[in-house]
């Protein structure tokens, strides 16, 4: 059996046993992921390269407290790559105001293996139902979403940033989630 | 709990999920949570709606370049737990690999018409063992000066590592264990020189009090003697202020 077989948690193990093919794999399959998420945060090259970098080190040095019970390893990753990332963004201080954030269009890009492993594949399927179900949501919603995802700001950050009343702002996100929850649940 | 209550609670769980609820809110929800079944299993479900979030994001590519850099990172600082020095040179013959050798050779001399074969064998393996030998012991170009920072009073469980590469022009920083600190504030890296304290880099930790950073140096890093890192004003101060969480002397 070659790495490129073996599921995630596999890879894991190994690399908790400073296996670095194993490093290797677990960066080919997913540093777009963390590399996008990182970019949507900081917004710029450099840093999301540092990000995604800082996450797999990590991952080298941590390897050995991953605990699948509590998480996927991609979740593992998506988490340390936001965490890391707005991070970033709060010692530059930035202040809040007015951002454009937008999430992709419900169509991902295909794998870049022409013959994709099945973990690829289930990965693009997931995507893509993630990315139906906010396309669903009003664009308003989809907005404040985005903001506290990707900026990690809070809800006055927000209303202060879009300049609309805190108790708005908590009503979409409320209900952007419950729809979310709803569509992701439903299928 | 009153019944309006548990309702506002369950009305925040969603933000609480996406970590968006400003810090008095935060507050009362995590307090409700640790008694409320109820509200940690709906907590789960909406913190599942969180976890799938990243997929959403637009799809971007790094530069090829990273995975090298990556590779070379990992390969600079393994972690061995007790060398103060780490070389990316492969690791030493053990004693064990030389006995079961020896083993396999005194089997091979015990039959006698292959005793000439074997003789020959076993004066190759110990020369080029030996030319082996002397090359590892060699300085490597490529090896990290590795400094292990230790905690004060103040943070006892801390630990700090601190990569020094071969020419000084590159250091890496990494600590764990940190306690956390209030908004206002950020942990800060002294570089000390005869006294003189240089700020080598301002940062915050994650929740495990974990972070790594490059370190800025406007020299190279074998000059400074020891190293130091306070508690600052969020941004960093133009010298130290704070208590001291970690340090290194020589």
């Amino acid at each position: 059996m070659t790495l490129s077989q073996l599921d995630d948690t596999d890879l894991i193990d190994l690399i908790a046993q400073r296996n670095e093919t194993a490093l290797g794999e677990l960066y080919d399959r997913y540093h777009r992921l963390i590399f996008s998420v990182a970019l949507s945060v900081v917004g710029r090259q450099e840093e999301a390269e540092e990000i995604t970098l800082d996450v797999f080190t990590r991952v080298w040095e941590k390897a050995h407290t991953y605990r699948s019970e509590r998480a996927k390893v991609y979740t593992w990753l998506t988490r340390l790559a936001r965490n890391r990332a707005i991070d970033v963004l709060r010692q530059e201080n930035v202040r809040p105001m007015k951002y454009s954030v937008s999430w992709a269009d419900v169509w991902p890009e295909p794998p870049a293996n022409s013959d994709p492993p099945e973990s690829a594949v289930q990965m693009t399927l997931q995507k893509q139902r993630v990315r139906q179900a906010i396309a669903i949501l009003p664009n308003t919603q989809k907005e404040v979403l985005a903001l506290a995802y990707f900026k990690g700001y809070s809800h006055s950050e927000i209303a202060q940033a879009l300049d609309l009343p805190l108790g708005t702002v908590k009503g979409r996100i409320r209900s952007g989630m419950q729809k979310l929850r709803d569509l992701l649940q439903d299928e | 709990m009153r019944n309006a209550e548990h309702e506002h609670i369950l009305e925040l769980i969603p933000a609480y999920a996406l970590n968006s609820l400003d810090a008095d809110e935060e507050a009362i929800v995590g307090q409700h949570l640790s008694g409320c079944e109820i509200c940690r299993a709906e907590l789960a479900t909406y913190e599942a709606v969180v976890d799938v979030m990243p997929l959403a994001a637009p799809d971007a590519t790094p530069s090829r370049a990273l995975k090298e850099r990556l590779m070379a990172q990992i390969k600079a600082a393994p972690l061995p737990e007790t060398a103060e020095t780490i070389s990316l040179a492969p690791s030493r013959p053990e004693g064990g690999g030389w006995q079961r050798i020896s083993e396999a050779m005194q089997n091979l001399l015990a039959g006698p018409r292959w005793r000439p074969v074997a003789l020959l064998f076993i004066i190759a393996l110990v020369v080029s063992n030996v030319l082996l030998w002397q090359q590892l012991n060699e300085p490597s170009p490529d090896a990290w000066r590795r400094i292990r920072l230790t905690g004060s009073e103040v943070a006892p469980e801390a630990t700090g590592i601190i990569y020094i590469s071969a020419d000084g022009l590159n250091g890496t920083l990494i600590v764990d264990k940190l306690p956390q600190l209030s908004p206002e504030q950020q942990y800060q890296l002294w570089l000390i020189q005869d006294g003189q304290r240089t700020s080598g880099g301002v940062f915050s930790v994650d929740d495990d009090g974990y972070r790594g950073i490059q370190i800025e140096s406007p020299q190279p890093l074998q000059d400074f003697g020891a190293f130091g890192i306070t508690i600052e004003p969020a941004g960093g101060s133009p010298g130290p202020t704070g208590e001291r969480v970690l340090g290194y002397n020589l």
